[in-house]
């Protein structure tokens, strides 16, 4: 089996994980109290009128139907109409997912890039002032909620010093006219970066920690094999020690790390977005949930699991690139 | 074999800084190791043979320090300091011992190699065993990358690897232990150092395959004419591979002599006891002598005699004095030994009272106990 077909196996055993999710989400949106219709047509809409919305919208048949009839449609590609925006819950998705993917692209490039040289530098000085100093920094990181830094960034630069845009996200491909003050697509892509400085720093603190902490101890820990010990012996410098021996070793623990993070910067993405006014995935989810738009709750959901399914998948083909012991090939 | 001396080590102490206080781990060891020639380093887990060995290589890790001592190879010093200290105690390298840039670029690899315990655990697994071996002789030798690769794949054959082509650009998990063992050993060899160090290289693998390992570095070493030390707790293979032999206890170097004067002529009690331990196929016994109790703390080493806690012969002097090495033998060939039995001490060892060593009949007291409680 190749790593392709093992890539395809895989994507088919994500059918019935998101058939789980789609279950539970089914179930938990129907056991809340109200419904979409009264929250669309408010408290002083006639009884004629609601009855004719909920026929309108097929929320007069019972949740069993209502549940084979969504699966069918998702089967075929619809993830149906969204009660709240009154338009297809994919146009939606599309519209809001490019500005979601740029956020966590942006957060992880960030955690990444600080994070590894850290952990590598810290390991390599380990317990000396540059090591406590990152240790110290990673702790703080991973115990201190993403909404929290947003909003003293906010604080910081986007008020008292004022030189930060705290208040949604620039996409590089906006209309050159839509964005304030910018004659050229260059200053829009500048407005880009500067409106994703604080959005990036608040959500990639977790993860560029989190993977700072597991670079660090999986660095310390091949740093003392054996083989390091004999390429010392045979008179290898340490600084190619550490980037040739040493580092495609420690990344396996790196990667799941990261893969899991992904994970759990969606849910970050969420407060994230609150926080700073961007109109991404996260706030999609917050509106949906506030609407009860059923249909959106149910595609934002089974979005988010499949990017799930996506994330672990990609790390499990990583560990096959990195490590010459991994091989799908043979696996049944 | 040539006589002159390749590498000596006179009084090498390296030390490992605790916050319980300093372990000495190697006490002022001395010995020499001639060209072409095989010296054993013997003693149990925790003699301090292994630092003693990195000592050599100077790769003592932190909080480990070389504290005292000379080591010259081949006309270099690797260790050396001056005679006074400094303001704080610490000794002071002379100026003649190699810089660790030295050590790297014109000592390890290309003038030592070593060959580690554990064959699963020395190769890199991300990256093919010919690239290893390659990127080594690349290092050390100086070569163009189409004339190493050759190299490696000779020195792959030369070890006794079948289908050495095939074989060099697979990876150290699909290989066996003796066969990663074989790679190591060419990895040792590639770069024709005049001095392997051999760190319990069989230790990890079966009898049968250690035998065929021991033959083959039999085989090499004559025709590189290549030095050896030899570290093991295994006296079969001691007596397999080994021209001469130093027995260490606890960071001390306890007996010293050839080979056969070791198993024939035994000086001293640790070596004895060494012996009595594991079965000889020249000698019959009802039962083996294992050592009685554990190797002390080289934290806090007993007082006089090291091996004294442990000794079947201790006397009172043993506990109050300590013996150095010294001259032992008959005068023809030489032996040295740790021990205030022999004559060349004179320390009163057999006017002194035998002392109770606590260990050896604990379990006598036990049964004697239990059977005065039972009446």
């Amino acid at each position: 089996m190749s790593n392709l077909q093992y890539a395809l196996k895989r994507l088919l055993q994500a059918v019935p994980v998101l058939l789980g999710v789609t279950s539970i989400t089914f179930l938990l949106i129907n056991a809340m109290p109200g419904d979409p219709v009264e929250v669309l047509l408010g408290p002083t809409a006639s009884e004629e009128l609601i009855a004719a919305a909920t026929v309108k919208y097929g929320l007069d048949q019972p949740i069993h139907v209502r549940y084979v009839k969504y699966l069918i449609a998702v089967a075929q590609g619809d993830l149906g109409q969204s009660i709240h925006y009154g338009v297809p819950v994919t146009e939606k998705l599309m519209e809001r997912l490019p500005v979601t993917l740029l956020l966590l692209a942006s957060s992880f490039t960030f955690a990444v890039c600080v994070a590894i040289p850290l952990g590598i530098v810290s390991a390599k000085r380990r317990n000396r002032a540059t090591d406590q100093f990152s240790r110290v920094f990673s702790l703080i990181g991973v115990s201190t909620p993403n909404f929290w830094i947003g909003l003293v960034l906010i604080i910081v630069f986007g008020y008292h010093l004022d030189v930060l845009p705290s208040n949604g996200l620039v996409m590089p491909t906006d209309p050159v006219g839509d964005v304030a003050g910018a004659d050229s697509r260059l200053d829009v892509l500048v407005a880009t970066a500067q409106s994703l400085v604080m959005p990036t720093i608040a959500l990639g603190t977790l993860q560029m920690a989190a993977i700072t902490r597991i670079e660090r101890s999986s660095m310390l820990e091949v740093l003392g094999r054996d083989y390091i010990t004999l390429a010392r012996a045979f008179g290898f410098k340490e600084t190619t020690i550490l980037r040739r021996h040493a580092f495609r070793n420690a990344q396996l623990p790196v990667i799941t790390i990261i893969g899991l993070q992904l994970t759990s910067a969606l849910g970050g993405a969420v407060l994230t977005e609150t926080v700073f006014n961007i109109n991404g995935m996260g706030r999609l989810v917050i509106q949906a949930i506030r609407t009860q738009d059923y249909a959106l709750i149910m595609g934002t959901t089974l979005f988010f699991g499949f990017m799930f399914v996506i994330g672990t998948l990609v790390v499990d083909l990583l560990y096959a690139v990195l490590d010459p012991r991994v091989s799908y090939e043979g696996d049944v | 074999m040539s006589d002159d001396t390749l590498l000596e080590v006179r009084n090498l102490q390296t030390q490992f800084d605790t916050d319980e206080g300093a372990v000495r781990a190697v006490d002022g060891i001395s010995f020499d190791v001639k060209r072409g020639e095989i010296v054993g380093l013997v003693g149990e887990s925790g003699a301090g043979k292994s630092v003693a060995t990195a000592s050599i290589l100077r790769l003592v890790d932190s909080p480990g320090r070389i504290v005292g001592g000379e080591v010259t190879f081949d006309g270099k010093t690797i260790v050396g300091f001056e005679d006074e200290p400094d303001a704080r105690g610490n000794p002071v390298p002379r100026d003649d011992m190699l810089s660790d840039e030295e050590m790297r670029t014109d000592v390890r690899g290309q003038e030592m190699a070593i060959i580690l315990q554990d064959p699963m655990e020395s190769l890199n697994p991300v990256f093919t065993v010919g690239t290893q071996l390659k990127e080594i002789i690349q290092l050390n030798r100086d070569l163009p990358s189409k004339e190493a690769k050759a190299l490696a794949v000779e020195m792959l054959r030369e070890v006794g690897i079948p289908n050495a082509e095939g074989r060099f650009g697979e990876y150290p998990h699909e290989f066996s232990g003796g066969m990663r063992q074989r790679v190591l050993i060419a990895m040792a060899l590639a770069c024709e150092p005049s001095l392997i160090i051999a760190d319990e290289p069989t230790t990890a693998l079966d009898v049968t395959v250690e035998g065929q390992i021991l033959n083959l570095v039999s085989d090499l070493q004559e025709r590189y004419d290549t030095s050896f030390i030899w570290v093991t707790h295994d006296l079969a293979v001691v007596a397999d591979i080994c021209d001469r032999v130093n027995v260490m206890y606890l960071g001390e170097i306890v007996e010293q002599a050839p080979v056969v004067e070791l198993f024939y002529e035994t000086k001293h009690p640790y070596t004895q006891a060494l012996l009595d331990s594991v079965p000889r196929p020249d000698q019959t016994v009802e039962e083996l002598v294992p050592i009685e109790g554990v190797m002390p703390e080289a934290i806090d080493p007993p007082s006089g005699c090291r091996f004294h806690t442990r000794c079947p012969e201790a006397r009172e002097v043993c506990r109050r004095h300590e013996p150095e090495l010294r001259e032992v033998g008959d005068g023809v060939t030489p032996h040295a030994g740790a021990c205030f039995r022999h004559e060349a001490f004179d320390a009163g060892y057999w006017e002194s009272d035998p002392i109770e060593t606590g260990v050896s009949n604990f379990g006598d007291q036990l049964l004697t106990e239990q059977e005065e409680a039972s009446q």
